[in-house]
């Protein structure tokens, strides 16, 4: 691997691989070279720009180094196809209306955002905060939106924006991040393996639904007829 | 089968964790004391299980329907077996239809009840560890009721009895190493942190929240892997400590980690205690 990384030792048991740029989409390759490469780690995780790993027993920090520089990645070629997955998401009112804060009621420029978000696709960087909340990238600039000043009620399911964060909340919970709608998906089961249908590294578009379809869909998934849709690329 | 007559305060049941499962954002959970529960598994040794009830401030009162074995370690308080009261970190055998009741803490916050039997409650994740919403329940119910089986393997000769030094559930001084943002406090700050006394303002299983001075502006920082022993400064100056069922990643500057000794004693530290850090040469 060439420069451009540091090592930092969280703890004892752990250390953390930081990329000076954010390696969007590659993060998931460099860290099952990694994982690879020290079968005694109990856990691998990353961020934005961290790998992370987790040891029964820890190597010292001049091993992690001298391991990390005999790592060949291979970085050109993406083996996989990436899935490309289409999350619904309703814009009804009955949701939030923090959009309509943000904008001061102005319908023209919500409507303007909610195409401009309609028309990007994000790219799943790793889950956190709480289980199944996906940390999505890709935010235009000219969408990112300040937090709250003071976290309010968040319904599951709420498509929001925290700076140039997106995430969808998998439960009802305080936050601070300004909600634009609502996705009738679980991203998150606790029974069977895919634990979640959305891998680390895949790509998501949003799409528009109205609050009937929205309800449709709530219902298929209580009835275990939803099926989650992707194309590859 | 072992039934909950009174919940006590806040009694859950853990085992050593979930491990394996922060890529999902999946919290750790398991015991807050270590030390603890380490001494009960310890003391009641068998391979099938790790499962405890870890009581907090109030405990349960239980009723066993078979005879059980049983331990009581971690924060001192009464343990009365059929009114009876018996001593803390020793084996007791409680017979057929008996009544268990731990009462109000005195030294310490957290009590760990160990049964030698698996306690039948779901396997979620790989783990027994209560925590919403992964597994149903947050914390034990009035009229609970909990199946047991008794373990299959048993060790084969007895342990000598295991003594702690309970020094630990009350010591004021945190044992801390530097953490990955300790460098982004000025030398001026670094100095603070360390010879301030914070005040534990609030604390639950996720997280203690202690008083602080420090202000500094980390409203640009990326989330990042945080883990329990953790010690973040948020941008109002006041610190989280992230314990056992602490958010898998966030977003404050991460300036301090307990060690171990020190993450199990603060787990057994009441809101208005004061502590200070004591930083440890890397």
């Amino acid at each position: 691997m060439s420069k451009g990384y540091r090592v930092i030792q969280i703890s004892i048991l752990c250390y953390s691989i930081e990329f000076e740029q954010e390696f969007t989409g590659s993060i998931p390759l460099y860290k099952a070279a990694l994982l690879n490469h020290f079968p005694s780690v109990l856990e691998g995780t990353n961020t934005f720009n961290r790998i992370n790993l987790l040891f029964d027993q820890a190597p010292s920090y001049d091993a992690i180094v001298k391991a990390i520089e005999s790592i060949a990645f291979t970085k050109a070629s993406h083996p996989v196809p990436v899935k490309i997955w289409e999350v619904p998401i309703c814009f009804d009112t009955s949701f939030t209306n923090d959009l309509a804060t943000v904008y001061k009621g102005d319908d023209q420029k919500i409507e303007a955002y909610r195409d401009h978000f309609l028309a990007t696709t994000f790219t799943l960087e790793f889950y956190g905060f709480m289980p199944g909340f996906g940390y999505l990238s890709g935010l235009p600039k000219a969408l990112h939106l300040p937090r709250k000043n003071n976290p309010s009620a968040t319904l599951q399911g709420s498509v929001s924006v925290g700076g140039a964060q997106v995430g969808v909340y998998p439960q009802d919970s305080p936050g601070g991040w300004q909600c634009l709608g609502n996705c009738p998906i679980n991203w998150i089961n606790f029974i069977k393996e895919p634990y979640v249908f959305i891998a680390i590294g895949d790509k998501v578009r949003f799409v528009a639904i109205d609050l009937n379809t929205h309800q449709k869909i709530r219902s298929e998934i209580t009835m275990g007829q939803y099926q989650p849709k992707h194309t590859l690329r | 089968m072992i039934t909950v007559e009174s919940s006590g305060y806040f009694t859950t049941i853990q085992d050593s964790g979930r491990v394996g499962y922060r890529h999902l954002g999946v919290p750790v959970a398991g015991p807050m004391d270590r030390m603890a529960f380490d001494l009960a598994i310890n003391t009641l040794p068998f391979y099938d299980d790790t499962c405890i009830f870890e009581c907090t401030l109030i405990g349960p009162r239980l009723h066993l329907r078979k005879a059980l074995r049983f331990v009581v370690t971690g924060a001192t308080t009464s343990v009365l077996l059929n009114g009876v009261c018996v001593a803390m970190n020793k084996v007791h055998t409680a017979p057929d239809n008996s009544t268990l009741e731990l009462g109000r803490v005195q030294r310490g916050i957290r009590s760990y009840l160990r049964f030698e039997a698996v306690v039948d409650t779901p396997v979620v994740l790989g783990s027994k560890s209560f925590y919403t919403p992964v597994t149903p329940n947050n914390c034990i119910q009035k009229g609970d009721s909990f199946g047991v089986q008794l373990p299959l393997m048993l060790p084969t000769k007895n342990h000598e009895p295991i003594t702690l030094d309970q020094d630990y559930i009350d010591e004021g001084e945190l044992n801390v190493t530097p953490g990955p943002d300790w460098a982004i406090l000025s030398e001026g700050q670094q100095t603070k942190l360390l010879e301030e006394t914070h005040i534990i303002e609030a604390q639950n299983r996720m997280g203690y929240r202690l008083s602080g001075t420090i202000q500094t502006d980390t409203n640009t920082l990326l989330s990042q892997l945080v883990l329990p022993g953790m010690v973040q400064l948020t941008p109002g100056g006041k610190l989280l400590v992230a314990m056992a069922d602490c958010q898998v990643t966030g977003g404050y500057l991460q300036v301090l980690q307990l060690d171990s000794k020190a993450l199990a004693g603060l787990s057994q530290q009441r809101e208005g205690t004061t502590i200070v850090f004591k930083i440890q040469p890397t």
